[in-house]
């Protein structure tokens, strides 16, 4: 690895964060809306409680790990300590596992790129078109730094943050205030299951912690981990605010793509109107680095566990398997959805939430943390 | 099929600088993950229109109603 190549935590949080847009965007609305109803964009907030505790919990894991004889040990990445908490068999089992299941969430979110572009913009486009243009792209970006990568997604950032409260404040004038309040907690199953598949999407900052031999500064990972959870949240919240107040929760659960459709109702003084080609601009951009997050973070995977001497050997291969796995994933957009919105999630969970929780454990237990 | 083999000879032989001067488990891990992708090819340019793992493990699941 260059020695050059090195990014801040910060740089990662943000990383995460413009990545977070695209399942936040597609599968809150339709979820948490069918759960929740009207007070669905208050339960986008109470999301932040478990990220946090998640957030935490990782925090000590990898900053606070101890030898046998109580010294502190610094920990590089996810991969060192799995090997150092589960022993070099195990550890190699669960560093496969998790290679998969990145390579996974690449091809899922590349063909949910692909089949996005279709339903809102190009209708009778071919899709195979989408998926391989995103890819030539992607394969260019991941064999080049992760401290490129890591200065393009501030500039993003910035650009999101501006991009998202102009929408946000454009939308006001469309919201009807009875879709959106009172908020009222009549059924708690209910919106403990929302709170469940919003953390689900969330939940996937714990791949990051597989860049960790990329980054300068692993303790600063609760400060940055903190101000993302808080971010999604946030965002989740006024994503579902602004879809269900401009359409009512009833209307949100049949519409394909609410949030887009909310932002093309946007018409600001009946002279700027078609907003959502802002959106879907930044949106683009948006899946471009979900895809290379996931494949950053597969190939790192590979490097670490085969000991490559450059990461840029798995991305070849990765990104084949990447194609050839969005397009084996699904034969429509529907059973696609129910795999992203069902299946995906449930994984999520497990592999992003219960088992650094279980690791935390076992670690407790051994008196590693 | 056969954009596929040519995209996937245009990326090997881009990789074929980087593997110059490597380390015998680079060059072992480069062929056997190349092996994979070719075999992954095949099974998508024969059954690709037949299979969608979505829809099989929908009918495992039994998720249909969904």
């Amino acid at each position: 690895m260059d020695k050059n190549d090195k990014i801040s935590m910060y740089q990662l949080m943000v990383i995460f964060a413009v990545c977070m847009v695209v399942p936040i965007v597609r599968a809150f609305p339709i979820r948490i809306s069918e759960l929740c109803g009207v007070s669905s964009w208050f339960v986008a907030l109470i999301i932040i409680i478990p990220s946090v505790i998640l957030i935490l919990l990782e925090h000590k894991l990898l900053n606070n790990f101890k030898d046998k004889e109580g010294k502190n040990i610094k920990i590089h990445s996810a991969s060192d300590l799995l090997d150092r908490v589960y022993g070099k068999y195990i550890g190699s089992l669960l560093k496969v596992l998790y290679l998969l299941w990145s390579i996974m969430l690449a091809g899922l979110e590349l063909r949910l790129f692909g089949e996005r572009l279709i339903s809102t913009t190009f209708i009778f486009a071919p899709l195979k078109f989408f998926l391989i243009t995103m890819l030539v792209v992607v394969f260019f970006l991941a064999r080049g730094k992760v401290s490129s990568f890591g200065r393009f997604a501030e500039i993003i950032f910035e650009l999101f943050l501006v991009i998202f409260g102009f929408i946000c404040i454009s939308a006001v004038s469309n919201i009807d205030i009875q879709n959106v309040w009172p908020v009222t907690f009549n059924r708690i199953d209910k919106i403990s299951l929302a709170v469940i598949e919003g953390f689900s999407v969330f939940n996937v900052i714990s791949l990051s912690a597989f860049l960790g031999d990329y980054v300068d500064d692993m303790k600063n990972y609760k400060k940055y981990g903190i101000y993302t959870a808080i971010l999604s949240g946030v965002v989740g919240s006024l994503v579902m605010f602004v879809t269900t107040g401009t359409f009512s929760s009833k209307l949100v659960e049949i519409l394909p793509q609410p949030f887009f459709m909310a932002l093309k109702m946007i018409n600001l003084f009946n002279v700027i109107e078609r907003i959502e080609a802002v959106f879907i601009t930044f949106w683009l951009v948006a899946d471009l680095m979900i895809v290379l997050y996931y494949i950053f973070i597969s190939s790192n995977i590979c490097k670490l566990e085969f000991k490559l001497s450059s990461r840029k050997l798995a991305v070849t291969p990765i990104v084949f398997i990447v194609y050839i796995l969005a397009l084996l994933l699904a034969k429509n957009y529907f059973t696609l959805e129910i795999l992203s919105n069902h299946i995906v999630m449930k994984f999520n969970l497990i592999l992003g939430a219960i088992f650094p929780v279980f690791t935390y454990v076992i670690a407790k237990l051994r008196k590693q943390v | 099929m056969i954009f596929y083999l040519l995209l996937l000879i245009l990326a090997v032989l881009l990789d074929i600088k980087e593997i110059k001067n490597k380390t015998k488990a680079d060059i072992i891990f480069f062929v056997v993950a190349i092996i994979i992708v070719i075999i992954l090819g095949i099974i998508y340019f024969l059954l690709g229109e037949k299979i969608g793992i979505a829809e099989y493990i929908i009918n495992v699941l039994n998720l249909e109603g969904m």
